[in-house]
């Protein structure tokens, strides 16, 4: 992975200490609480509805033992034992001190870890596919251009004060494992006919009040053309987007109501102006930072692994959770291993100081001392060798984290709703541990399954590219929830439609359920997953079975 | 009934205000306030307790009355003072 040369180094420590002058400045009265607000913001400190909250950033998701061993010591020392594992791969901390939250940063910052734009509107957290590297699928790791990305986005001069967050996604395969067209920009590394690497670019995506699919701005923007095309997209929208209004401030809005070719006019001009000067990327600076993310050495083994064939021989629920959480790697004998934090009846992306730091301890042990986060709030060892799933596994269960779950009804993506947001108007969490709790003993059966839990419209739980989507409201002091239906994230991507009017939170469990039943008693084959059947049927049955109408 | 809430600016912890002008985190030792007049006067002291870098933007919360004592009457509120629903004890008390 990344690792900090004297520049950066310098650069993270001056920002500790310029944060700390602030926070200072704040505790005094020298800053009032309107002047302090973005500067905090922009180190990623909220004020939630307990405490302060501060998102600290896991750039592209990617960390390691050391810095996962910090993580765990941050949330016992300052916090109350647990971080919450996000959407944007990034680990937030409930109930840090403001008085604290310096110290914190300088603490991170001696592991090459910040909280630099993990919130404000700038350029936030790159976000990549949980097995860059690893996967067989893609067309090369996708970390390099994600680390170039976060490089040129850090106090860009430009884009400190932009009209609204905005979101970058990067993904290498056919198979999008990190939404790319639900964010601002999404960028597909890709080859062209002559073999040379560049980007499909697609721009305005995003979830929210108003989802939008990304539309397809640039076929192929060549690797050493990346960040002259980004810089592109985002001077033509720090100029247009609308500051007017912050609920139509994000960059969708601006495709939406000015249009994809005046948009994409205007881009291709500010390309073609900046293209050739400061911001071209050369093979050398490409392959030089290619280096940093580099395979660890790992020992050439047989592609079947003996020693995990016995163990599944022996013991059914390893088998079960080498099938469900374990893919193979693109280096024979092998695997990367998703250690799901969805347990039933736990806060979904939720771990402890005691579980990080037993991850910690197998990443160094069995994992090259690596670790990724997914977007959907599970930890990844992305490079384990077959013959160690079972050590890996057995050290697991003892910590609570071998739920074998991955892509099926339980894993769950789940944002904090209101028992943590100051933004939310219902709780997501009470109702994703009863969805999970009814369905847990059928996920097999039910097979693939995407359920999606927003305690607001803002949309941080995904809800909008759910296969079952729930949107948490407040009907007149009330919690009721929203079901939507047919959402994908991947590159069959699809926005979930209504179903029908909402359900109460004695009722939501039930009419998830309902969905389910109904899925299973109309797929054509066991092999014909929800999405799928969805795709065929359409929404009448469902909403026939909810509501008695079609 | 009203009461008077805010984040303590040093930890973001929720307090309410007190009869004796402080900031309490227990909702039972804050300052009950039964008419709007009254409240908004206490509000004014919220804002004073701002210029003094105590805490961070105050404002009123409606309490009810029930069979354990004063609570919010809104789910928020009932939130913000007892901690995250369906977390363990230690993890919900402020």
């Amino acid at each position: 992975m990344y690792q900090y040369d004297d520049f950066d180094h310098a650069f993270v420590r001056a920002r500790v200490a310029q944060f700390r002058d602030q926070v200072n400045r704040r505790l005094s009265g020298d800053l009032t609480e309107e002047q302090f607000r973005p500067l905090r913001l922009m180190n990623g400190v909220y004020l939630q509805l307990h405490a302060y909250m501060l998102r600290i950033a896991i750039p592209y998701g990617t960390l390691n033992a050391r810095q996962m061993r910090t993580l765990a010591h941050l949330a016992r020392t300052y916090d109350k034992g647990f971080g919450h594992f996000t959407t944007r791969q990034n680990l937030q901390l409930n109930w840090p001190a403001l008085a604290d939250i310096p110290d914190m940063l300088e603490q991170l910052a001696e592991v090459e870890m910040h909280a630099i734009q993990t919130s404000g509107n700038c350029i936030r957290n790159v976000t990549t596919d949980q097995f860059a590297g690893a996967a067989a699928d893609e067309v090369a790791d996708p970390r390099p251009y994600a680390e170039i990305l976060r490089q040129w986005s850090s106090l860009h001069p430009e884009f400190t004060f932009l009209p609204r967050k905005f979101k970058i996604a990067i993904s290498a395969s056919e198979h999008d494992r990190a939404a790319i067209r639900f964010h601002d920009i999404g960028l597909k590394l890709t080859t062209n006919d002559a073999g040379e690497r560049g980007f499909t670019v697609f721009v305005g995506g995003g979830m929210g009040r108003t989802p939008f699919k990304g539309w397809q701005l640039a076929d192929f923007v060549p690797e050493v053309d990346l960040l002259a095309y980004a810089e592109a997209v985002l001077r033509v929208y720090n100029l247009h987007g609308r500051r007017d209004n912050k609920y139509k401030a994000r960059i969708k809005i601006l495709m939406h109501e000015a249009g994809f070719d005046a948009i994409k006019a205007q881009v291709e001009a500010e390309f073609a102006a900046i293209r050739d000067g400061a911001l071209k990327l050369t093979a050398d600076e490409i392959a030089r930072m290619a280096k940093h993310f580099a395979l660890p050495e790992m020992p050439a083994r047989p592609a079947a692994s003996a020693v995990e064939a016995a163990a599944k021989r022996a013991d059914t629920a390893f088998a079960r959770w080498v099938a469900v959480n374990v893919r193979s790697h693109k280096v024979p004998g092998y695997a990367s291993v998703t250690i799901s934090l969805k347990p039933v009846g736990g806060v979904a992306g939720d771990a402890t100081a005691e579980q990080m730091e037993l991850m910690a301890d197998l990443a160094d042990a069995h994992g090259f001392s690596e670790l990724r986060i997914s977007h959907a709030q599970n930890v990844i060892l992305p490079h384990v060798a077959r013959d160690d799933l079972k050590t890996v596994y057995d050290a697991l269960v003892t910590a609570g984290l071998a739920t074998a779950n991955l892509g099926l009804a339980t894993d769950m993506i789940v944002c904090p709703g209101l028992d943590y947001c100051a933004l939310a108007n219902a709780r997501s969490i009470p109702v994703a541990k009863d969805i999970a709790a009814r369905l847990a003993p059928r996920e097999a059966e039910i097979g693939p399954l995407a359920i999606k839990v927003s305690g607001c419209i803002n949309a941080c739980g995904h809800h909008h590219v759910g296969h079952i989507g729930i949107l948490g409201v407040d009907r007149k002091g009330e919690e009721f929830y929203q079901v939507t239906l047919g959402g994908s994230p991947e590159a069959d991507a699809s926005i979930g439609q209504i179903v029908g009017h909402g359900f109460s939170a004695a009722e939501i469990t039930g009419a998830v359920e309902t969905v389910v039943d109904t899925y299973l008693r109309n797929r054509e084959t066991a092999d014909e997953t929800f999405l799928a059947a969805y795709r065929r049927l359409g929404a009448a049955p469902f909403k026939e079975a909810l509501y008695g109408t079609a | 009934m009203q009461v008077i809430t805010a984040n303590r600016l040093t930890d973001g912890r929720v307090v309410y205000l007190d009869g004796a002008g402080g900031w309490t985190v227990a909702l039972n030792a804050a300052r009950f306030l039964d008419a709007d007049d009254i409240a908004a006067a206490a509000l004014a002291d919220g804002q004073a307790a701002v210029e003094r870098q105590e805490i961070v933007a105050p404002y009123t919360v409606v309490v009810v009355e029930g069979q354990d004592g004063w609570a919010p009457r809104s789910l928020r509120e009932r939130i913000r003072a007892y901690g995250p629903t369906g977390v363990a004890a230690e993890v919900a008390g402020a």
